[in-house]
């Protein structure tokens, strides 16, 4: 629907108007029985008497040619010239706007007086929008969709990369320990389950190396490696640090201590961490250290079942054995594991004979 | 040169008398050049998909022409309500030349 502001009620077309009409027939440049391009701006700006209207949006409707070049400018009011367009318009017109002038100025009067020949006829085959045009349209919402969608595949692969370099490396890591160094023991218990010594590193040398002079890498050498090239990639993240502890501690490295500095101040905000900080306490034989953690984590996260376990150790190393065996009674009933289950029923048995 | 700038609805109706007055048309040409390319320029991108340089030279003079002929008759029918009439209108007799001379049609 074409839009125009109809002006006033007359209903006899303006004297203009009929003088516009009139030559338009005679314009060579006009189709037959087409609407003149004066009287065409007026309708467009609204001018036009009612009977001019009518009859104008009348021959809209049967003539392509005005119809187009109507909705075309009502577009292109609507949608300036990009910069974009606009340098590629200039790009294409090769005659400067002088030369322009002096040719136009320097044609016999005859070419422009008598009926103009039309010069241009190129045979244009318009050519099939590609995929990429047909998803984009040439529109702003297409250019604007188009590109977010360019920035955000930019954003996410760039988030991609950065991922499997940090916390993908750390998940690898973790998984690596959980899947190597569940041990069964009756020792205090990292959280995520994996024994806090080294049990089960040790490796027999490969062959080709000369007596163990070459010590072979083992799992927590590859989780290791793997967690610190995740920190120099830039992991900052609690758990991330939190692995790196707990690998040390496995590894008895003794850069363990300053790491232990840096995460006791995240110990109340995470039940793990407080559970790791209470084994190396453990480890250093600081038993009323070690049982203030383990308290913490086992408050923080009771259902946390190697802080349970790991308290009723402490508990049994400060004498309080009572606390201990009701640590463990309450221990067995939340642990699934069998084998946990097996360890802590030795431990159990360990503190009712006194034995250390 | 012009010295005193007229508007643009005056400057078409000077234009409609004196069609040959090359300093009238130096100034038309440094208002209106660059609109008449952009508007065939995008006419044609969007009729044809695509405009060469020469074809694209030929059109704007087209539209000169066509401004031109029958002693500018053109020109003289042009009625102006507001300054931007005169890019409307421009634009209008662009739009035709171009679905006229490329034989193109909408």
């Amino acid at each position: 629907m074409l839009m125009n502001g109809s002006k006033g009620s007359t209903s006899a077309m303006s004297d203009q108007s009929k003088k516009i009409l009139a030559t338009s027939a005679a314009d060579d440049f006009t189709e037959e029985n087409c609407t003149s391009d004066a009287l065409l701006l007026q309708f467009i700006e609204g001018a036009t008497t009612t009977d001019e209207t009518e009859k104008i949006q009348a021959h809209l409707n049967e003539c392509a040619v005005c119809s187009h070049i109507v909705g075309s400018v009502y577009y292109n009011k609507t949608h300036p010239f990009t910069a974009a367009e606009q340098r590629e318009a200039k790009k294409l017109v090769k005659r400067s706007p002088e030369e322009q002038a002096a040719r136009l100025l320097n044609l016999p009067d005859t070419a422009v007086r008598s009926r103009l020949p039309h010069v241009v006829r190129p045979r244009y085959t318009p050519l099939r929008p590609s995929l990429l045009e047909r998803l984009f349209p040439q529109t702003r919402l297409g250019q604007f969709a188009f590109a977010a969608i360019v920035i955000l595949l930019m954003i996410g692969g760039q988030r991609g990369v950065q991922y499997y370099r940090t916390d993908y490396q750390i998940q690898q890591a973790a998984a690596l320990l959980q899947k190597e160094h569940r041990v069964y023991h009756q020792d205090v218990r990292l959280s995520g389950g994996y024994a806090s010594s080294g049990i089960g590193t040790t490796m027999e040398p490969g062959e080709g190396t000369m007596g163990g002079e070459e010590k072979e890498e083992t799992y927590v050498d590859r989780a290791q490696a793997q967690v610190e090239k995740a920190m120099a990639n830039g992991a900052t993240s609690a758990k991330a640090q939190q692995l790196l502890a707990q690998i040390l501690l496995i590894a008895q490295d003794a850069r363990v201590d300053s790491l232990v500095r840096e995460l006791e101040p995240r110990a109340k905000e995470s039940p793990e961490i407080a559970n790791d900080l209470g084994v190396y306490y453990y480890t250093r034989q600081n038993w009323s250290a070690a049982e203030s953690y383990f308290a913490l984590a086992q408050r923080g996260d009771p259902k946390l079942r190697e802080a349970s376990f790991n308290l009723a150790l402490a508990k049994a190393k400060l004498g309080k054995k009572e606390e201990a065996l009701a640590l463990l009674r309450e221990y067995l009933a939340l642990e699934t594991d069998e084998g946990w289950k097996r360890a802590a029923l030795r431990v159990q048995s360990q503190i009712q004979k006194g034995e250390e | 040169m012009i010295t005193n700038s007229p508007t643009h609805n005056e400057l078409l109706h000077m234009l409609a008398f004196e069609s040959q007055n090359s300093a009238l048309w130096a100034e038309f040409m440094r208002r209106f050049h660059d609109y008449i390319c952009f508007v065939v320029a995008r006419e044609l991108h969007q009729q044809a998909g695509t405009a060469a340089p020469e074809v694209m030279d030929e059109l704007v003079q087209q539209v000169y022409l066509k401004l031109l002929a029958h002693s500018a008759q053109a020109l003289r029918a042009y009625r102006g309500r507001e300054e931007s009439s005169a890019y409307r209108y421009l634009e209008i007799v662009a739009l035709r030349t171009v679905i006229k001379s490329t034989g193109i049609r909408p």
